[in-house]
């Protein structure tokens, strides 16, 4: 049996079961078996990932080969965690969201997990663009049910705005498939196939492109984030919290499983875009999350200077960058959720949408204030947190090759410690006015979990690391780029340097 | 093992006191407290082969934190002459402090919180200490600054004071980013970030890589002048004064604030090799002394007159550093946690005492009520004025003579002027309080501090009075493994120490004869020089400046930014693309409304184009 395919189609088949039994008994509480069913993916993709590092497990199943367009999917180490992180989040959010949801939000939300593991996993490009496209239909569905029409309105504009930026990508991978026709007789949208095509870099480049812009819609990155605030900020919670933290990976991801692989020769000219939009993301996201006075709105916002991160790593195409930006897209997964679980909680429970609302919450409820102080540190990357580790990876390796935007980058650093601090007295300290209900048991559930795995990722980060550097290596391999980047770095010694033994013993420490 | 047991005691024990401590508030303080000393006890244990051979190491290998290619930070602890000379300081004066604390908050609701937080401060200030590559310590850096944050801002209710933990807080991220430009310099420079490789790297190096260590040099700079108070980055440290009284005693004078010192101290190695760096460093610290002494002088509020000390102290101790003098530096960071955690400690029990009270203007003649108090105050005034033979006096005078043997050889007095600036301003902070006529109301009732919070204000002004002649000489050599020598003439002779400390005694005497008896005469020259005095009393109105010149811009660009840029200009192109789809799809409904006369007219000109272009071309 194969655990890859089947834990990527598990949701589907979940959300069909679900659909039957809601079906034969109306009035049947869903929630428990669906958390049941969000544990079986779980341990779903927890099984497939056996074996990773020495081969990547696959799955093939022939579906037009006439076209080549095949089911085939490999899960690498990154998508490997990615998909654990998601499914485990999922859980959360499923116990979280409650009995508020419907069948058809359960039908619908387990076809977003199929969607975006397929999404994660595919390495078929056209397979890859239905999952991508699938994934958001029924979010669509979902939120258009909603009466609010400003939130209507936003949704119009995110649907069209991210679906039209992925017809440029579909474009551009109709034309690999009629490149790899012309040039092996076949068409194909096989990744493996599309990867020895001889083609103009001028071409390579506007492909490359069209792939970026897809992306960079989708994560968001500045200037494509128009549509995001107000999604964020406007969707019923367990919406908000879904889209928040497991939908922006497909596009950082995106970038780096395809852009990387298929425009080796040429992506160094366009990386250096990646990292200035990076850097362009965080600080436009940090200013205006401070000037934000909607507590969700604001987390949007700061949403956007995170992925700035990631993206300025990612550009900077080294070695230790790339890998912290991965990283970084799934301490994001935790903290987003975090963050806008506790935003929805506020919400409902001050039912008002300005963090400044009800104030002195450490007395009144001070659960609520421990874990919001918690994932506001962690969201600021404070060490022995993940994001830091992540932050620091980024940073460290990125001003190794643009020293300056990685220094303009620290600016967010700063601001980060501004909005999120001013957030937290607002919300916090200072006199309490006004009623507000702490945490109940079932969301501290919720939300102490992935407070643990933000603290073990930050403290003992390196076995999920391990993951990621194997196939970050594979991946950088490619890539034609400047000094020093897979391998270790030598120190030179200076010429006439007489203190051999010293010299010796650092040569030895670097080597270890 | 036993370094890892040092750092993970205190942990454990903020867990324990949180976790017993809400069902029992009584106890939070005491599990805390015998963290503290268990702590401090293991650490004498730990260090035992280091102080009789300072260049013995103690290493926790521990495990690799991170690593991706090149870069590779490991997990690792190392006890040296250094760390543990920080170790005792932390965890000794830590536990007085502690205990002390048992008294002081004994009224306090949220004990178990505040002493949690007390334990997790050692935590990271031992991290800070004791870990073996720049990454480590940053964690602990960072912790610390947290710790505070948290602390300052401790009675939450008041929301200045959770202001000034915020304050505090974004102060010190500025200097922390500057601290990570110079971890990422160093990294550029030499691939690796653990001292003991570091060390070596700047040992061969040869004055290579001039730039990046520059750049690294200058960057940790800035981070220690965020941690340490320093200009320009000092704003934070008197409004930290919010917090309880023993934290400002353990955090804001004795320990977290001289982490600062201690980063030079490690890489002492990178700074001498830079002599730009040092002189510009000593011209901060210099500078931030005078300014730090002359604000202490125009100051009412008897915390924040401690915090300029710090401050001020402060920099004394990185004019040493900057001379290339790291022992003593970091002797004076010893003899200055003994002496001003007792002056703050002091200070705890006469606010204590007054209910409250924090103003100077208001105390007077507590001499005799408050005997023991009102004698370690005295003992640690003449200290920090640098009397012979209190501690005060070694470190200080070695500081002097350092600075004048390296940068101000004419100008030697401008550093003795500095030392008088000290005396005057704790000097005029002893007479308003204990001599003189009691200012306060008669029906006040005097709470006597208990014995908790009496004991570990005398144990410390005990040190203050013999720390200097136990240490003196003993500590430099110590220390030499790791900061190397710095050899300055010190004063033969108990002779001409006692010499030397005649004129701070002589200004001690004339301050106490000013105030007592003629203080119609400083008010009349406060008036007359009003001009002066204010910019004293207001700090130079420097947290002016910054809000005029750096925040308010700030909001200004960030009101643009969520205004113009990023509505208007960014959503707006986005909008405009959308309506343009729309007006065009308006145009092309018309045209498919359904109407025969309209689509035969289309017709008839069509083929008429068509005939045209074909034909007739």
């Amino acid at each position: 049996m194969n655990f890859l395919l089947l834990s990527i189609f598990f949701p589907l088949i979940a959300a069909l079961i679900l659909g039957a039994i809601s079906y034969s008994n109306k009035n049947i509480k869903l929630q428990n078996t669906a958390v049941f069913m969000a544990l079986v993916q779980f341990i779903l993709v927890l099984i497939s990932g056996a074996g990773i590092g020495e081969a990547n497990p696959v799955a093939f199943l022939p579906w037009v080969p006439k076209f080549g367009i095949n089911l085939s999917f490999e899960l690498s180490g990154p998508a490997f965690l990615l998909t654990l992180f998601s499914s485990l989040i999922f859980i959360n959010l499923l116990v979280f969201a409650g009995s508020k949801l419907k069948i058809q939000h359960y039908f619908l939300l387990f076809t977003v997990q199929t969607s975006l593991y397929g999404a994660l996993t595919s390495v078929n490009l056209l397979l890859f663009y239905f999952f991508y496209e699938l994934m958001i239909l029924p979010i669509f569905l979902m939120l258009i049910l909603e009466q609010s029409k400003e939130l209507k309105r936003a949704v119009y504009k995110c649907i069209i705005y991210t679906l039209s930026s992925s017809l440029v990508m579909l474009a551009a991978i109709i034309f690999l498939a009629v490149s790899a026709y012309k040039t092996g007789g076949q068409i194909s949208f096989e990744l493996k196939d599309l990867l020895n095509l001889t083609l103009a870099e001028d071409t390579q480049r506007y492909l490359l492109i069209a792939f970026i812009f897809a992306f960079a819609v989708k994560s968001p990155l500045v200037p494509f984030h128009s549509w995001q605030p107000a999604i964020y900020s406007q969707s019923p919670a367990f919406i908000a919290v879904f889209f928040s933290s497991l939908l922006f990976q497909v596009g950082i991801f995106g970038v780096y499983k395809f852009c990387f692989i298929l425009f080796p020769a040429v992506i160094s000219d366009v990386a250096p875009l990646l990292s200035v939009l990076g850097v362009a993301s965080i600080l436009l996201g940090s200013l205006v999350a401070w000037r934000e006075l909607g507590l969700r709105k604001a987390l949007a916002y700061a949403s956007i200077a995170h992925i700035g991160f990631s993206f300025l790593g990612l550009g900077s195409l080294n070695y230790a960058a790339v890998s912290g930006a991965l990283f970084l897209i799934i301490t994001h997964i935790l903290i987003a959720a975090g963050l806008f679980i506790l935003a929805c909680i506020f919400e409902r429970n001050s039912k008002s949408t300005q963090f400044a609302a009800v104030g002195g919450l450490a007395k009144t409820a001070p659960r609520f204030s421990f874990f919001m102080l918690f994932f506001s540190l962690a969201s600021i990357s404070l060490p022995l947190t993940a994001s830091f580790v992540g932050e620091f990876m980024v940073l460290a390796d990125t001003f190794f090759v643009y020293p300056l935007l990685a220094s303009i980058a620290l600016l967010g650093v700063i601001m980060g410690a501004v909005y999120m601090l001013n957030i937290c007295r607002q919300m916090l300290f200072g006199e309490a006015h006004g009623e507000f209900q702490d945490l109940t048991s079932t969301q501290q559930l919720v939300l102490a979990p992935i407070l643990f795995l933000i603290l073990l990722l930050g403290i003992c980060p390196q076995p999920v690391l391990q993951f990621i550097n194997t196939d970050t290596q594979l991946v950088l391999k490619n890539i034609e780029i400047g000094e020093g980047n897979i391998a270790p770095r030598k120190y030179k010694l200076p010429e006439g340097s007489t203190n051999l033994q010293l010299a010796n013993l650092y040569e030895d420490k670097r080597n270890n | 093992m036993s370094v890892l047991l040092i750092l993970l005691i205190p942990l454990f024990g903020a867990l324990l006191t949180y976790a017993l401590g809400r069902k029992n508030p009584e106890i939070a303080g005491w599990i805390s407290s015998f963290a503290a000393l268990a702590a401090f006890i293991l650490s004498i244990f730990t260090a035992l082969p280091i102080l009789r051979n300072s260049t013995e190491k103690v290493i926790f290998e521990g495990y690799e934190w991170f690593s991706a290619g090149a870069l590779s930070i490991d997990f690792a602890l190392q006890l040296d002459a250094l760390s543990a000379l920080m170790c005792l300081i932390i965890t000794g004066v830590g536990s007085l402090i502690h205990f002390y604390s048992i008294g002081y908050m004994a009224e306090d609701d949220s004990r178990p919180r505040f002493f949690a937080y007390l334990n997790l401060f050692l935590f990271f200030m031992l991290l800070l200490v004791l870990a073996q590559n720049l990454v480590l310590l940053f964690a602990g850096w960072e912790g610390v600054g947290l710790c505070s944050y948290l602390l300052i801002g401790f009675w939450f209710k008041n929301s200045e004071y959770s202001k000034a933990g915020q304050k505090a807080f974004v102060v010190n991220r500025i200097g922390d980013a500057g601290f990570l430009v110079g971890i990422f310099a160093l990294f550029k420079a030499f691939g690796v970030l653990d001292f003991n490789t570091l060390n070596v790297a700047l040992t061969v190096n040869n004055g290579a890589q001039t730039f990046w260590l520059t750049l690294a040099a200058l960057g940790l700079f800035i981070g220690a002048t965020g941690k340490s108070a320093q200009i320009p980055l000092f704003v934070w440290l008197p409004d930290a004064m919010a917090g309880p009284t023993p934290v400002s005693a353990l955090i804001h004078a004795a320990t977290m604030v001289t982490a600062g010192i201690y980063l030079l101290a490690r890489l002492a190695l990178l700074y001498t090799a830079l002599p730009f760096v040092q002189e510009l460093i000593f011209s901060v610290a210099f500078i931030t002394a005078a300014m730090a002494g002359l604000i202490a002088l125009a100051q009412n509020d008897l915390k924040k007159i401690l915090a300029y000390s710090t401050i001020s102290q402060l920099g004394f101790m990185f004019m040493a550093a900057a001379s290339g003098a790291y022992a003593i530096a970091l002797f004076h960071v010893t003899t200055h946690a003994f002496f001003k955690a007792c002056l703050f400690l002091s200070a705890g029990n006469i606010i204590h005492a007054l209910h409250g009270e924090q103003d100077i203007r208001k105390m007077g003649g507590l001499f005799k009520k408050l005997p023991a108090t009102a004698f370690s105050y005295l003992i640690c005034l003449l200290a920090i004025s640098g009397v012979y033979p209190l501690a005060g006096y070694f470190s200080k005078h070695a500081i002097i003579l350092a600075a004048e043997k390296v940068y101000l050889t004419e100008y030697g007095f401008l550093l003795t002027a500095l030392a008088i600036l000290t005396t005057v301003y704790m000097t005029r902070s002893f007479v308003l309080v204990f001599l003189g006529r009691s200012r306060f109301a008669d029906t006040l009732h005097i709470h006597k501090p208990s014995l908790l919070m009496q004991l570990p204000v005398v144990i410390l002004a005990l040190l203050s009075a013999v720390a200097g002649l136990l240490l003196s000489g003993h500590l430099e050599e110590f220390l030499v493994p790791l900061v190397g020598a710095f050899e300055v003439e010190q004063h033969a002779g108990i002779a001409a120490s006692l010499g030397d400390s005649l004129l701070p005694l002589v200004i001690i005497i004339l301050v106490c004869a000013l105030y007592l008896k003629a203080g119609k005469i400083l008010i009349f020259m406060a008036q007359r020089f009003s001009l002066i005095n204010n910019l004293f009393a207001n700090k130079f109105y420097v947290d002016e400046a910054y809000q005029l010149l750096i925040v308010t811009p700030l909001k200004m660009i960030a009101r643009m930014t969520a205004g113009l840029l990023d509505q208007q200009l960014i959503d707006g192109l986005v909008e405009s693309f959308g309506a343009s789809v729309q007006t065009s799809a308006a145009v092309f409904k018309y045209i498919h409304r359904g109407s025969l006369r309209a689509y035969l007219g289309l017709i008839f000109i069509g083929s008429f184009l068509i005939i045209y272009f074909l034909y007739l071309i």
